[in-house]
Formats: C-alpha cells, structure tokens, sequence
C-alpha cells in the first residue's frame, strides 16, 4: 500500500472518528469536563479559609471575591515548589529535584559456573522545572551516570528531556527533546513507536530505559475528543543490550537517516475521552525505532579479516487502537491493537514483516495485593521462516581472496541468512503466530513502606520467559532500597535464549531523591 | 511498580478527605426529636461543596514519633446538579511522587470513575476506586473510614447527647454494619460518632475492631463554615490514632477557598497530564 493512498486514508478515518466521538458525546454520556454549573453559590465568588491552625476551633470564614478566569489556588499551588503549599509567597521560578542512586547487577559469566559485575554505576539526575504560568512553563532532566555498563566502564551524560511547554486555549504545544509514551497496555504496547529505548541501562524503574528525543508535541482540546500530533525530525535508534559476537564480526557504522526534512517522524492520535471509556486511533508515519541488522562488509582476507554489520533503520507506518474502561468497580479492562506495515520489506533483512498485534488486560486488586493479567498477541503477514543459524566458522574469512569465489560466495550466503534470522529475532517475528502472557504483581504492606513485586512475561509460542521480582523498602521518605532479579531465557534462535546469560542478573540499589 | 502503591495510597485520601466524607460537616441547625438515621442522613446527604481548592499535608506519625510528610493540592466541584462530584488532585511533595495526579467522578448512583496520572508511566490510567478497607498513603486511615458509608448498610442507635471538644454538644450515635459483608469490608464491627448538634459535623469517632476491641479514634478539630449560603462546613484537621500500636496519622488542610467557579478544564485527563 503506497504512501500516499494510506496518509489520505487515515485522515479521513480520523476526521470520521472525530465525527462519531462527537456524536456519542452529544447524545450519550456526559463528558469529562461538560458538567451542570454547580448550583448556588454564585459564579466569581470564594470563600478562602487560611489560617487554620490559628483559627478557633470553629468560626465563621470571611467571603472573599476573586477575579473569575485568574488561576485558582489549586493552579498556583501546582506551580510551586515543594513546601510552598498554602504559603502566601509566590512561587520559586524554579523548582529543582531529583535522585542520587548506586546500583549493582551481578550475574553469571555466559558458559562458565562462575559470577560477574553485569553493570555497577552511580548515577545523579537533575530535574528543572520553572513555575508552572497561565501560558506555558518549561522541563528539563539531566543524568550523569558513571560505571560499567555492560562492557563499557565510563561516565555518560545525557540530557534526558528538555522541553518547553506552551498553554495556548485549547492548545497545548511542547517543543523539545521529550518522550513520548502511548498506549494503554501494560509493559509492552504495540502503539508505542515513537521515542526509543535504551535497554542497555539497568534499572529498577521501568521509565529509565526510556530516550528522548528532540521534536514538537501538540494538542488541540475539544473535549471530549482531543486530537495529538506529533513530530520528530531526527532519528534516535533504540539500544539493545551487548550480545556476545563472534570472532572477527563487529557493528560498523549504521545506516540512519539523517536529520533532514525527508526523514522526519510524523503521527496523529486521536483521543475520545468519556467517563465511563477512553480510547484512540493513531497512526504513525516515519523510521521505526529499532532498526534492523544489514551486513555491511565481508572481507575475506588472511591477516585482517572481518564481517561488518550495520544497523539499518527503516521505514513504517503503524496503524493504532486502544481503550480502557472498568467493568463496574470489579475490573478494568484494556487493550490495545497496532498493525505495522513496513516499506520495501521483501528481501531486506534489516526490515520487520507486516504484523499485526494486540493485548488485552485486567486488573483487580486482592486486598492488598494488585494483579495485572494480560493476553498478547501478534500476527506476522507474509511471514518466511528465517534460519536456523548457521555454524559460524571464523579461519574461513582468513582464505585468500583471490581462492575460493564459490566458497566465499556461500559463505555470504550464510552470514546475510544469519543477520536475517537475527532480525527477525529482535523484531520478535520468529513466528507466525505468537502467544504472550504477562502478570504483574504487587503486595504493599507495613504502611507502604515494603513492597514485594514481581513481573512476569511467557511467549507460549517461542518458549521465551522474563521474571523480574522486586522488593523495595523505604527507608524514609526520600530513601528507598531496592533488591531484585531480572532473569529471562528461552531456546536457541530466540532473543531470550540469546542474551539470557548475559543480561540476567540480581541487583540491588539505594536511590535517595531530593 | 509505582501505580499501586499511589493508587492504593491516594485514592482513598482523594476520596474523601480532600471534599467528602464522615470527616466533612454540613451546616444545619439542630432539630428536635432527630432519630439516629436521620442525624447520619444530615451528616452524609448535605456535606458537599458546590466547588473547592485546597492544598493539604499528610503527616504520617508512627510509635517512635517519627514522621513522613506529603503535600498535595487538590480541587473539587459539583455537577449533574450535585450528583457528581469531581475531584483533581496533585502531589506537590515528596519528590518521588511530585506531580503525581489523580482524577476522580464521585457519582451517587453508580462506581465512580477514576484515573491516575504517573510521571513515570508518562500517561493516564483509568483505575479501580474500591479500595475499601485499606490503608492509604501508609497511614491510619483506610477507605473505609473516609468515604461516605452507604446507609442502608448500617443499623443507628442513638446512644445519648452530651458535650464535646471546641465546646460543643454532640449527638453520640453507634452504627453498626447490617452484614458480615459490609463488616469484613471495612474491618470495624461498630463505630460510635459524637456529631456536632448544631452542624452535624462528626467531632470524634471510635472504630473497633472485629473483635470489639477499640482500635482507632479520630479526632476533628479546625471546623470552619466554607459556604455561609448553604452552611457548608468542613473541618480542617482530622486526626487518626491507632489506640493498638500508638501509630497516628493527620491531615491538614493548609490552605481551603470555596469557589463555585472552579475551572472545568481541571477535571480532565488532559489536566492532569500536564503534570
């Protein structure tokens, strides 16, 4: 399907979602911010009641008038510092947090009975953000983190987001380096193509393998529907983990697109919020987050040999759903549905197949203890089983290149089947159909100061499974101790079964936040 | 991880303490030969503000005096003619939870709606609001013990009338819960109010356990009129002691207005997404 009939589609599919939520809105329920003015009381009138702890025990309040339209004291109060609240001072022009935190992950050496320091570093995040005005305020997180991360022992630096926000009536514009999160299932969302990840940071906290990226954000607000768009010109290529590679193959430099206008990443989502259900459409346009693994040279040769492999990004467009609602106050349901068509995908192995996914999810709390179940899905289009790997026998590149051109000409053969049977690993297409479950669960005692967690996943089609139980402790308010294990296999040819040893671990780290 | 732990503990709170709730008074003048229903009636039926701001500290207070503190800021509002009621609120701090923000539609008739915002979820999800029972926030208070109970739930007795604290005379008023059911929810096997006569503000109560042994007493002080129209009272400092482990938990409301003209747009996802 040709770029240009699909984009035309879409915006006539949402312009007829704006139209249908529109309707529904009118003639059904009553809409999140569409209620009957309150009665009495009079419009422009307050009472304020301050004072409290030196009032007597009961009395009459004074009646104050305050301007109709000025910013209320909740408005103002979210937009002061912390320990500001009920205070007369106007608030801080900028309020700075964040966490100091020392981790450690120690696992096993892949192959050998023997333990290692997977990753161990200090990490301190700075959070910026100047008070909240009537028209916009602005956001910025800084990380400084030193120590070894997978096999690199250095200090990294990253300007995580940075964005200013503009309030303009019914628009609300955010242009900056941000994330961006959509969907509405847990743990893995199939309408969630924007922002990248970097899995390569080991982290308790699930948010802090989420990358930024430098674009604009908007939303137009006409409640109840509210339309998002969004804009990315520039490419930020998830991370994977370090994987083990085989003598004499390395990455090389990878093929992204580079920060241009043609390049660029655009989407719109279309949101229709109701009390009672909320759901969108979106559709996605532009380079997918995780690219693929292209061979990008082979060089036979005795003394200098080499398999170079580039990572290549391609192009999708996505098409999205997702809802949420409660089944009166026993369960609320999700889910959430992408179809995903990649450009030009026959006969390049750094490009997905066509896929479609879905999930569906629960959750219900059991006295203290809060359970998450959820079922996904995914159906792969035009699907070609890829593979097996083959045996990789390194002193082969060291031929002369100028012997052998039939040999050298197989061996090629296996390395780009090789490199698409990885692909097809990262892009989780190893099979047709595949079947996921994930649980998540949590009990919260000694007056939430213990939390014992776990999540689990199981793909019942590859045999893959990821376990992450956790216990944190607050030590105070701004001191929590965590300890835990991320643990994942699965058989040969799958991602688990790849980098199982090397990225299962058991950790435990002190955060201190200020 | 986060998402339980804050609903768990904020909803509740957001239920009830913020606007609502046994804590929250209603203006009425006493009237004569009042059975012990009607005083709970007047109590639950007449406690709601056409709209509200307020920013609130939660202290948190165990046996060794230790405190844990949070502040928070929420805003309130009446609609479908008072048969909703919708509720934002917002963590100011600690700085783990800052800009943490939870939406709730409070309706008579049917489960309320409710949603939470998390910073580090980056998105809005529509929660569960039965937390009945449980404790929230880690403090003393549970669900339970903050909304407003469903009458017909519960037998009333009135047991006397005498003086209470800030110089009032008070209605003392037991209830207990008509089945093991609503008993198990909210872990009391009875509670006894003193109710302010002249307001109809609860002044003090007394929860006991399944085994009818005390448990918890809570203490309102501060009560202020918010709207001299209809007498609408709120009290502006709750205080739960857990009489069994010495462990005590207040709420304080810093700063109230009453404001009918509370901004709409505050009740939406959208709001409370901008963090």
């Amino acid at each position: 399907m040709s770029d240009r009939f699909v984009r035309p589609l879409l915006l006539f599919c949402i312009l007829s979602f704006v139209a249908t939520g529109r309707a529904v809105a009118a003639g059904g329920e009553e809409a999140p911010d569409a209620g009957v003015a309150p009665t009495g009381g009079g419009t422009g009138q307050g009472a304020s009641v301050a004072d409290a702890g030196t009032a007597p025990a009961t009395q009459e309040a004074p009646s104050l008038t305050e301007p109709s339209g000025a910013p209320g004291l909740f408005e103002q109060s979210t937009a002061a510092a912390p320990g500001a609240a009920g205070a007369a001072a106007p608030p801080a022009p900028l309020n700075l947090t964040g966490y100091v935190r020392g981790d450690s992950y120690v696992g096993k050496i892949p192959g050998v009975r023997q333990a290692e320091l997977k990753a161990a570093y200090g990490e301190v995040a700075l959070v910026a953000r100047t008070a909240k005005q009537p028209y916009g305020d602005g956001f910025a997180e800084m990380r400084l983190r030193y120590g070894l991360q997978g096999d690199l022992k250095q200090t990294f630096v990253d300007v995580r987001e940075a964005y200013a926000n503009a309030y303009l009536g019914p628009v609300d514009l955010r242009l900056g380096k941000q994330i961006i999160v959509w969907g509405r299932a847990d743990l893995l969302n199939p309408t969630n193509n924007l922002t990248p990840n970097d899995l390569r940071i080991r982290s308790p906290i699930e948010d802090d393998r989420r990358v930024g990226n430098v674009g604009a954000r908007a939303f137009l607000r006409l409640s109840p529907v509210r339309f998002e768009a969004v804009w990315l010109p520039s490419y930020v290529p998830s991370e994977l983990p370090q994987v083990y590679l085989p003598q004499f193959v390395s990455f090389g430099t990878p093929d992204y697109p580079g920060a241009n206008l043609k390049s660029w990443l655009e989407a719109g989502r279309l949101h229709l919020e109701l009390p009672s259900v909320e759901m969108s459409v979106s559709y996605v346009y532009g380079y997918a987050p995780l690219p693929g693994l292209a061979l990008g040279s082979l060089t036979f040769d005795p003394v200098n040999p080499s398999i170079v492999i580039a990572r290549t990004a391609y192009k999708h467009q996505v098409v999205g759903f997702d809802f949420s609602t409660a089944l009166g106050d026993i369960v609320a349901v999700r889910g959430e549905a992408a179809y995903r068509r990649p450009f030009d995908y026959k006969g390049r192995s750094w490009t997905a197949r066509p896929d479609l996914q879905y999930a569906l999810g629960l959750d219900h709390t059991f006295g203290s203890v809060m359970v998450i179940v959820q079922y996904l899905g995914r159906y792969v289009f035009d699907w070609k089983k890829e593979g097996p790997i083959m045996d990789y026998e390194p002193s082969v590149l060291q031929m002369d290149p100028t012997y052998g051109e039939p040999l050298r000409g197989q061996y090629t053969k296996v390395i780009s089947s090789d490199l698409a049977k990885f692909s097809q690993m990262m892009f989780s297409q190893t099979e047709r159909v595949q079947h996921l479950a994930t649980a998540r669960v949590e009990w919260l005692t000694l007056h939430d100061t213990l939390s014992i967690s776990a999540l689990g996943m199981v793909n019942f089609s590859t045999k893959e499974w990821l376990t992450t139980p956790k216990i944190g402790y607050r030590l105070s308010d701004t001191m929590i101790a965590y300890v835990g294990a991320e643990v994942g296999s699965g058989p040969s040819g799958t991602i688990f079964g790849l980098a199982d040893q090397k990225m299962s671990a058991g950790y435990a780290e002190l955060r201190a936040t200020f | 991880m986060r998402t339980n732990r804050l609903t768990r503990q904020v909803l509740p709170f957001f239920f009830t303490v913020c606007t609502g709730g046994v804590l929250l008074p209603q203006a009425a003048h006493a009237e004569a030969a009042l059975s012990a229903r009607d005083i709970m009636e007047k109590v639950a039926t007449t406690r709601k503000l056409d709209g509200s701001e307020s920013t609130i500290k939660m202290t948190l207070i165990d046996e060794k005096g230790g405190k844990r503190e949070r502040e928070l800021a929420s805003a309130t509002k009446l609609f479908d003619g008072g048969k909703t009621e919708k509720r934002v609120f917002r963590f100011l701090s600690p700085a783990d939870v800052q800009g943490t923000g939870f939406l709730v539609f409070d309706y008579e008739a049917k489960p309320d709606d409710a949603w939470i915002y998390l910073p580090a979820m980056r998105k809005t999800r529509r929660i569960l609001s039965s937390q009945s029972g449980q404790q929230f926030m880690g403090s003393q208070f549970t669900y339970g013990d903050l909304n407003t109970p469903a009458l017909d739930d519960y037998t009333y007795t009135l047991v006397k009338e005498e003086p209470c604290a800030g110089g009032e005379s008070c209605y003392v008023v037991d209830t207990a819960p008509k089945n093991k059911e609503t008993a198990t929810a909210d872990g009391y096997s009875r509670r006894t109010y003193w109710v302010s006569k002249s307001k109809f503000v609860p002044m003090k109560i007394l929860h006991y356990g399944p085994d009818g042994k005390l448990l918890k007493e809570l203490i309102a002080n501060d009560v202020k009129l918010l709207d001299a129209k209809k007498k609408r009272y709120r009290s502006l400092r709750n205080e739960m002691i857990n009489k069994q482990n010495g462990q005590r938990s207040v709420f304080e409301f810093t700063k109230m207005t009453f404001t009918p003209n509370t901004k709409d747009e505050y009740f939406t996802p959208t709001y409370i997404e901008r963090g």
